[in-house]
């Protein structure tokens, strides 16, 4: 296992120039740049281009491309357009915040999703089933917007329960953090919850219809022990993969629920960052965004083995 | 083997108490203000935008600041004396002004301020305005006295005060710690009534009242006068989805959005404790026309696309009845708006129609750039290519991304353009604003000699009736060449929320929260 996880993350190095690439290129290619936004509408054919030169934009692409790759390969990621902040502190501050929230919300979502999978699983075709389904279309219909503009009217603005902007981070105290972060948490468990939910309730039907599980109930075990200790550790390989593709999105930044909630997490700093063609900051995303992907992924491979024991990872 | 029950129970034990707790820590006195972009930096008059604008002018002040009837009136200055020849400026400084640090103010402060943001590699944005390159040039600055500051200037010139006093550009006096030695800005030392103790990036931006801040004895009048910082704090809160801060400002977690887009004012409006102030504004909206384009070069082509737009209804639309149609580039709330300015190209479809034949128009395609950032542009090109469908043009919509078409606006690269200039107090910087060389200057929208003339004597002359006669000519010729199509000036709506006490809208659409309080005791309701 060890040999295979070098393996991958020796990996990420190609990966990494392919993405810094496609990255820079992409972002280039988007019509209009940052110097435009800081001169604004003071007409001033001048200072316009000495802001480009200032930004560097007056080199050519080529040559930007090499200016800024050749930093990074020294740590340098250069600093925002937009904030004069360094661009690696700038994307770790609210990757914390994105990796606070979504974490909180899978660890929530799967902890509702999954048993209610296999529960509909083992109620397939009864009214429990039907019922977990239909609740789960509704989750993954329902556009993340919505769901998060309807729940600060209802709690925020009617009830007044919970704050309808702002965010506090743990490190000012967990009650308070945890009350400014229920509202999008609760979102973001909609979008997790309706996808995992199906991918459970198929992988639990799929393993239900082993003769493992008939050999179970026919020891005379309790449904409750068929269900935690042989199904549900079987079915979770199949849901992992899923968990792990839908963490590994939401933490490359969940952006229309950071905007909504005001949350200043990486998705709202990126959505920001290409509008105002703040290129060090999209640039430097998009690496991290790649980086998070491949570590999400390794350690979905990784765990596999660990749940079913008929993966090898060589 | 996951134990889920034992961890469900926990979290949701932890998310109770979060329930139970105060939702939002409204002790003392603070004002929430929401901004929909974060502060871009500290420093005035270089790298800014609106919030900017609004935050750093409570931190960081001018010698002078508009009244609300817009001309300049003293903040820092006490007394303003003006050579006979018009080319030296004396600036009394107020007594007892002390900078955030503790130190006083003094007349080298001033200096050592505006040469900083005169020198020749500084990034400041109006710098064009007093190096010579547009005519007037600060020829020298000097402390004649501890407390006087002297300014030279090579021309005479009316709008110098109105420069000075100008807010996106200000040109602030802050004490030399502000920067290092080599000039690198560090932080604002001001002499504000508020200062920042607390940069939260992405979340907040909190001001705390200046105790020693020391008013002037004049009355608070717009950016002039008392400021007198009322309330303990400013919470500047980043809030950059519109219904958010809406649904912030009916829970009362905010007590003041501006920047309301007018579609939102019926939303507003159902919610009685919600206090809605609206008014037109100085900033103007216009359909920039491509003189250089095949097509658009032909004035009567020009011409027939202002007889066939209705701005009176357009107007009314899109700002809901807030603002009237302004033929002028001239703001309906300025001293030079008169019967002149009030007349245009009056919406004709008929004679539209007889010049667009009479130009040989062939049916080629018009491409209106617009964009869905700012609603009301989006509007204003959707009525327009309505408009211009009616009378026989073949107009498109081509909606591109904001930065997209503001970097086509600078290189010239439109055929028509739906866009919005902001408030320029005076009617000279708005016609310098789009008036230029378009050889040289890309967002140059009218090239004309005789007009260029105009300006820079309405530029040079201080007496009313002198510069009237100018702009009045300016604006018969910009009706005659129909360069670009004056729409309306835009609108104000700030809503404010139940606890504020004294807030009033300026019509500059800035934000001054000196001389306003909060009542503790006011509860918000939906």
């Amino acid at each position: 296992m060890l040999g295979y996880a070098l393996y991958r993350i020796l990996l990420v190095i190609p990966t990494m120039i392919i993405v810094a690439v496609i990255a820079f290129s992409l972002i280039h290619l988007v019509p209009g740049d940052p110097a435009v936004l800081i001169v604004g509408d003071a007409q001033n054919t001048e200072l316009l281009a000495k802001t480009r030169a200032d930004l560097g934009l007056d080199r050519s692409p080529v040559e930007q491309f090499f200016i800024w790759s050749g930093n990074i390969l020294q740590g340098d990621f250069g600093v925002s357009i937009a904030s004069g902040e360094p661009v690696l502190e700038l994307l770790w501050s609210r990757f914390g915040v994105t990796a606070y929230v979504v974490l909180v919300a899978t660890l929530v979502s799967t902890l509702i999703a999954v048993p209610a999978g296999i529960f509909a699983a083992w109620r397939q075709n009864a009214t429990a089933d039907v019922a977990i389904v239909g609740l789960a279309i509704l989750a993954l219909s329902i556009p993340s917007f919505w769901a998060g503009i309807v729940l600060i009217l209802v709690f925020g603005v009617e009830l007044g329960w919970l704050p309808t902007v702002g965010y506090v981070p743990p490190s000012e105290g967990l009650i308070k953090s945890l009350s400014y972060i229920i509202l999008p948490v609760v979102a973001l468990t909609l979008i997790q919850a309706g996808t995992v939910i199906r991918m459970a309730r198929a992988a639990a039907i799929d393993e239900l219809r082993l003769e493992y599980i008939t050999y179970a109930r026919s020891k005379g075990l309790s449904d409750f022990a068929v269900l935690s200790r042989h199904l549900m550790p079987n079915a979770l390989a199949p849901v992992l993969t899923i968990i792990g593709f839908i963490l590994g999105t939401l933490l490359a930044g969940a952006a229309v629920i950071e905007t909504v909630f005001t949350l200043p997490g990486l998705g709202r700093l990126l959505v920001d960052s290409i509008l105002g063609r703040d290129y060090p900051v999209v640039q430097g995303g998009v690496l991290l965004i790649a980086v998070i992907y491949i570590l999400v992924n390794l350690a979905v491979d990784l765990v596999y083995p660990l749940l079913d024991p008929r993966v090898r990872l060589t | 083997m996951l134990r889920p029950l034992p961890l469900l129970l926990t979290l949701l034990t932890l998310f109770a108490g979060a329930c139970s707790a105060p939702v939002q820590d409204r002790s003392g006195e603070e004002i929430r203000v929401a901004i929909g972009s974060d502060l871009r930096s500290t420093e005035p008059g270089v790298d800014r935008d609106a919030s900017t604008d609004d935050i750093m002018n409570h931190v960081v002040e001018g010698l002078v600041g508009y009244r609300s009837d817009l001309t300049p009136g003293p903040v820092l200055a006490k007394a303003i004396e003006r050579s006979a020849d018009g080319l030296t400026y004396r600036f009394k400084l107020r007594p007892d002004v002390l900078f955030h640090n503790g130190e006083p103010l003094e007349a080298s402060d001033v200096v050592w301020s505006i040469q900083r943001q005169l020198r020749p590699d500084s990034r400041f944005l109006c710098k064009n305005w007093y190096d010579g390159s547009e005519g007037l040039e600060i020829t020298g600055v000097r402390a004649t006295q501890p407390d006087e500051v002297e300014i030279q200037i090579n021309e005479p010139d009316a709008l110098f005060l109105t420069k000075l006093a100008n807010f996106q550009c200000l040109l602030g006096v802050v004490h030399p710690n502000s920067a290092k030695a080599d000039g690198t800005w560090v932080s604002p030392i001001g002499t504000g009534p508020y200062t920042i103790s607390d940069w939260q990036k992405g979340r907040y931006v909190l001001l705390e009242r200046f105790e020693q801040y020391q008013p002037s004895d004049l009355p608070k009048d717009g950016f002039a006068g008392a400021r007198i910082p009322e309330v303990e704090r400013i919470r500047w809160m980043v809030i950059p989805d519109a219904a958010s801060a809406r649904a912030a400002l009916y829970s009362g977690d905010v007590d003041l959005i501006y920047n309301v887009d007018a579609a939102d004012l019926d939303d507003l409006r159902a919610h009685d404790s919600v206090r809605i102030l609206t008014s037109p504004s100085l900033d103007w909206n216009v359909l920039l026309m491509q003189t250089s384009d095949p097509i658009l070069q032909d004035r009567k082509v020009r011409l027939a696309i202002s007889h066939a737009i209705d701005r009176s209804r357009l107007a009314e639309a899109v700002t809901a009845g807030i603002s009237s149609e302004n033929p002028s580039a001239v703001a309906a709330s300025s001293p030079y708006f008169g019967s002149v300015q009030r007349t245009g190209n009056e919406y004709d479809p008929q004679l539209a129609a007889r010049l667009l034949k009479e130009s040989g128009y062939d049916g080629q395609t018009l491409r209106i750039t617009t964009n869905r950032r700012y609603q009301h542009m989006f509007d204003n090109a959707v009525f327009i290519q309505a408009m211009l469908k009616d009378v026989g043009f073949n107009a498109e919509l081509d909606v591109t991304e904001w930065t997209a078409q503001l970097s086509r606006y600078f290189a010239g690269d439109f055929q028509l353009m739906t866009m919005g200039f902001s408030a320029r107090v005076d009617p000279a910087l708005a016609y310098a604003a789009f008036l230029g060389d378009k050889g040289t200057d890309g967002w140059a929208q009218w090239q004309s000699a005789e007009a260029s003339e105009l300006l820079l004597a309405a530029g040079r002359s201080s007496d009313p009736a002198e510069r009237q006669k100018a702009f009045d000519k300016i604006h018969r010729l910009m009706v005659r060449d129909a360069p670009m199509i004056n729409l309306y000036n835009h609108y104000i709506i700030h809503a404010v929320g139940p606890r504020v006490e004294g807030y009033e809208a300026m019509p500059t659409n800035k934000i001054a929260l000196w001389g306003v309080d909060v009542d503790e005791q006011a509860q918000g309701s939906n």
